[in-house]
């Protein structure tokens, strides 16, 4: 009885609790747009006008501009292609490395892949720099997908190498009494099966590709920029366009959130799938 | 001796001023394009493409640019950007040799890097060359000599200024009215006289801080605005021997006054150390602040009605003085050409153009151009009816601005991040000026390869 | 659904080894697998490589533009320079803060959200970890700012007087360290959320009837099964901290003096400001090395929790 009451009132608790954190996760969410939705002046005053007039002007201004839909885009492409380009490349190496039994290859070459990822990219800007002036890839979608998938394979295959790894016995055992080839096994056993796990690993690559901003800066002008570069654009002469950051910042989000809705369900799943390695 | 030249200098200097007035009779004659004696088409057909910034002056050359692609036919990109992130572009471009951008926006201070590094292309011969350059539609002499003079090593003519602007200054002219006060002429005043009894005018009405300055560390940040005043005082960066001195009582005399102008306790904003440029001008414009030490080229900004609170609501002055003398920091931004460019005449037609008179007069008054010729023109009278002071201060600069407040030696980046990081010590108070300056000296005796 | 993923996580390895005659016909299989990754990488990460390799042991020349050889003298250098020790230091303290953050409050959040119904929408709260940083430092710079800035306003009502966050020397890293946190505690929350599914209801009502405590629940069985889950989430999120300097770059450019000068700052300045190229790409080399050791040991402390 007692045990019951107690756990009513720390659930009641936790619940509160729980709202709280929600609330300072949401918060600035709410603070972007609401500074989007006002003319600079007029969102920087203190104590700030918590109900106002929403205005579009900012988004009006920033479609307008031409640069921004292009930025998003490029944004888009940049995301989505090399996140899909990655997990095509990256399944095949990393089945290779979970299955192999040259355990030497097996341990060390996952770990040099991944140690790829640690490389600070500063240090291959210039030469990645001149690398793609002399291909004439500068400020052209190619440089940046190209750079991503150097990127974004690393980790892809480190991920789904666990994923993979988990892949119960069994089910191969009996792949194979059923007379699957080697290419059948991988490709209508495995890939099903780690469904979920490609899903988070390409969701990996997609949120970084979205919000990366080093190369994107330094290889894009004004043709094939994306959306962090665009953001600071309107960061400049010392007028910090609140406005227009902040309407930049919201319709940069937005994609991201449709894409988390869509892949919801696989988000927990996929975390649990081979997480363990 | 020293104090009567420096007297007679501005007793000239403000009979030139008087002078001048008399002279805004009539408009500013200039020659257009179409009259100069070269071929503007020779280049017809190319490309170039410039790296520039997102200020005042690039933003009105925009809009003129299609004049310049039918003048000549040559085509431009015209890429505008945040000034740190365009010097990482640069950087990057010069260091990897590929000539991406054949035009580069060059500040003053980074000049003597590039110099030494060979990025700029001379264009003494450019300037020199008939087929090129008309000399009477360039008017390369109506530039301001000291603005011209900091582009120039050893007769290689690095880049041409486009603009230029003073540091001085800005005050909120009906908060000060109200208070029955004056910006003071000293330097020594700001701090002990000016910002508290002001603080303590406004502290039941505006509640806002009295005077900001920049404090963000960075060469050419904070460094710029203190290195005015370590002038002020008579200091010097480097004896004849290349030994860093800038530790000198002058030095730390000069250091500690700049940190008191800082101080929260006699009325400056708090996070001091911390404020750059970028968030200095933003109080000043949302008007929470009384007043600000700041470049002079920022009238647009201050007078734009759909961001900025104070329209028409201020003034600026000429810098104070130190004990010693009065320096006011002299900047410019510059075209400069990459030497690894591979349509050179194509970009210097566009250099000699942008920099022309007649282009120059088309902006108005937005933009502070650096000839004083066109200062005489109908829109800058219109102006210094509004702000007399700032018209008066921006003119004093360019006669009698020094460009090299800080040194200009090619090692400057790391100066400034050594030099930069002890004013916000000070500031902080984390250090006292001595102790952050001796360490300063001691860093930057490494860099420049002094030793004892 | 969930009882088959735990059967898929208890299956010991040994079971794949035994069966050698399958895996010997498949080994060249495997390798052109392997290959055709390699295959791919190697172009165009093969070139800049091997140019980092050779600046880091090469003295930049400003004049001519090109780098000479100077042995190992950059490492010298970088022994003796006390901005580097000091990155390092502030390097180590805000990463080291932060991770504990962003891990704190998303095992926080994660076991809290179990715990009430609030688990529905959980992928609200995940909602900050899909900002594009830059628009999480616009906002929070906004917010921050100390003289129009919200947070101040708000403090106001607790009785604190407005602070200077970014533009101050005590606060910078702290207010660094809220805003990651804000953003990336998400990660270790689904992480751990995974985790916790992980362990069958069985194991507590076993616990429980047997008469054991929530603490002594927690401590015995939650934390042991949940340790591979928070290495990988640490593995993760050190990598990226390590490798990115976004919100550092955006939000303070180093700090007010030096007081967010991390190591990667460190190399941006040195390599893009003072052009001391080679200089930069041999402090990269040791925070690589740095890199790659810490994960390592981060690695093995995962494998040998292999339950």
């Amino acid at each position: 009885m007692q045990r019951n009451s107690y756990k009513k009132i720390s659930t009641i608790l936790f619940t509160v609790l729980g709202v709280i954190l929600l609330l300072f996760a949401l918060f600035p969410v709410y603070w972007l747009v609401q500074l989007s939705l006002k003319i600079p002046r007029e969102a920087l005053v203190m104590p700030p006008k918590w109900f106002f007039i929403p205005i579009v002007d900012n988004y009006v201004a920033l479609v307008r501009s031409g640069n921004f839909t292009r930025a998003l885009l490029n944004s888009l492409i940049v995301m989505a292609v090399p996140s899909f380009l990655s997990l095509v490349a990256s399944l095949p190496m990393a089945y290779g490395l979970s299955k192999t039994s040259a355990r030497v290859v097996r341990d060390n070459l996952s770990f040099w892949v991944l140690s790829l990822r640690m490389l600070p990219p500063i240090v291959v800007l210039i030469p990645f720099y001149v690398m793609f002036t002399r291909a004439g890839l500068m400020d052209t979608v190619w440089a940046l997908i190209i750079i991503y998938l150097t990127v974004d394979m690393p980790i892809a295959v480190w991920l789904l190498k666990g994923f993979f790894d988990d892949v119960p016995y069994e089910t191969i055992a009996a792949a194979k009494i059923d007379g699957y080839s080697e290419w059948e096994i991988f490709y209508k056993i495995h890939v099903p099966i780690i469904k979920s796990g490609i899903v988070v690993t390409g969701m990996m690559c997609a949120i970084f590709n979205w919000a990366e901003f080093l190369f994107a800066m330094t290889l894009t002008d004004h043709k094939a920029l994306t959306i962090p570069v665009a953001i600071f654009q309107y960061m400049s002469f010392g007028r910090i366009n609140w406005g227009l950051l902040a309407s930049a910042g919201v319709l940069g989000i937005v994609p991201m959130l449709i894409f988390m809705i869509v892949i919801r369900k696989h988000l927990v799943r996929g975390m649990t799938l081979g997480v363990a390695k | 001796m020293l104090e009567k030249s420096r007297r007679m200098w501005f007793l000239i200097g403000i009979i030139l001023l008087v002078m001048s007035f008399g002279f805004c009779v009539s408009a500013v004659e200039v020659m257009q394009p179409e009259d100069a004696s070269i071929d503007w088409q020779q280049c017809a057909g190319q490309e170039i493409n410039i790296l520039d910034i997102a200020h005042s002056t690039s933003m009105i050359l925009e809009p003129m640019i299609p004049q310049f692609e039918k003048l000549t036919g040559i085509k431009v990109n015209h890429l505008m950007m945040d000034e740190n992130k365009m010097r990482v572009k640069r950087t990057e471009d010069l260091l990897a040799g590929a000539g991406r951008y054949d035009i580069h926006q060059i500040g003053l201070t980074i000049v003597p890097q590039y110099y030494k590094a060979k990025w700029l292309e001379d264009l003494t011969p450019f300037i020199g060359d008939a087929s090129l350059t008309d000399p009477e539609f360039f008017d390369y002499e109506g530039i301001g000599k000291p603005l011209r003079d900091g582009q120039i090593f050893n007769d290689y003519i690095c880049a041409i200024p486009n603009m230029f602007c003073g540091v001085y200054p800005h005050y909120r002219t009906d908060i000060l009215a109200e208070a029955g006060m004056w910006f003071p002429q000293e330097w020594e005043d700001v701090p002990s006289l000016y910002m508290p009894k002001l603080k303590t005018f406004m502290s039941n009405t505006y509640k806002i801080p009295a005077f900001v300055t920049r404090g963000k560390k960075g060469a050419g940040a904070n460094t710029a605005y203190a290195s005015m005043l370590h002038r002020d005082w008579g200091g010097e960066w480097f004896d004849e021997k290349g030994k860093p001195i800038f530790n000198s009582p002058e030095g730390v005399a000069a250091l500690e006054c700049y940190a008191d102008c800082m101080d929260p306790a006699n009325g400056a904003p708090i996070g001091g150390e911390g404020l750059g440029m970028y968030e200095i001008r933003q109080m000043f414009y949302l008007g929470q602040v009384a007043s600000i030490l700041t470049s002079g080229d920022l009238v647009g900004m201050f007078d734009d009605p759909t961001t900025s609170n104070i329209v028409g609501k201020w003034d600026a002055t000429i810098a104070p003085r130190g004990p010693v003398k009065r320096t006011c920091l002299l900047w410019t931004w510059a075209y400069g050409m990459s030497s690894h460019s591979k349509k050179k005449d194509a970009a210097w037609l566009f250099i000699q153009w942008a920099t022309s008179p007649a282009t120059m007069l088309q902006w108005g008054a937005q933009v502070p151009p650096p000839r004083l010729s066109l200062w005489e023109s109908e829109e800058f009278r219109k102006i210094r009816e509004i702000h007399p002071g700032w018209v008066d201060a921006e003119r004093w600069a360019l006669l009698f601005g020094m460009p090299d407040c800080q040194p200009l030696i090619p090692e400057f980046p790391e100066w400034g991040e050594y030099y930069g990081i002890a004013i916000a010590n000070v500031i902080a108070g984390r250090q006292t000026a001595q102790e952050a300056l001796d360490l300063a000296c001691k860093q930057v005796a490494k860099v420049v390869g002094y030793s004892e | 659904m969930e009882n088959t993923q735990i059967s898929l996580r208890v299956l010991p390895c040994e079971h794949r080894e035994k069966d050698v005659s399958m895996t010997k016909i498949k080994r060249e299989t495997y390798l052109w697998y392997i290959l055709s990754g390699v295959i791919i990488l190697a172009p165009v990460v093969g070139y800049p490589l091997v140019e980092f390799f050779r600046l880091s042991f090469s003295k930049w020349v400003l004049e001519e533009s090109t780098a000479y050889f100077n042995s190992g003298r950059n490492f010298l250098e970088i022994f003796r320079d006390p901005l580097v020790w000091n990155s390092l230091k502030l390097t180590a303290i805000f990463t080291g803060l932060a991770l504990l953050c962003e891990h704190v409050l998303g095992f926080g959040l994660a076991l809290l959200l179990k715990r009430t119904s609030l688990s529905k929408i959980l992928p609200l709260y995940a909602i900050p970890m899909f900002f594009p940083p830059l628009a999480a430092v616009v906002v929070w710079l906004n917010m921050f700012n100390p003289q129009f800035g919200v947070v101040n306003y708000l403090l106001t009502f607790f009785g604190i007087s407005p602070q200077a966050w970014v533009f101050s020397f005590k606060l910078a890293i702290p207010s660094l360290i809220i805003v990651d946190a804000w953003q990336w505690a998400p990660f270790p929350m689904l992480i751990f959320t995974a985790g916790l599914t992980t362990i069958p209801q069985r194991v507590y009502e076993a616990a429980r009837i047997n008469g054991a405590s929530s603490w002594y629940i927690f401590r015995r069985i939650t934390l042991p099964l949940i340790k591979p889950f928070l290495l990988i989430s640490i593995l993760y999120r050190l990598i990226y901290l390590l490798t990115t300097f976004d919100l550092i770059a955006a939000m303070t450019e180093g700090g007010p003096g030096d007081a967010t000068l991390t190591i990667y700052y460190l190399i941006w300045r040195n390599t893009f400001q003072f052009v001391k190229v080679g200089y930069g790409a041999s402090i990269s080399l040791l925070v690589l090395i740095a890199t790659i050791v810490i994960c390592t040991v981060l690695i093995n402390a995962t494998k040998s929790k292999e339950a």
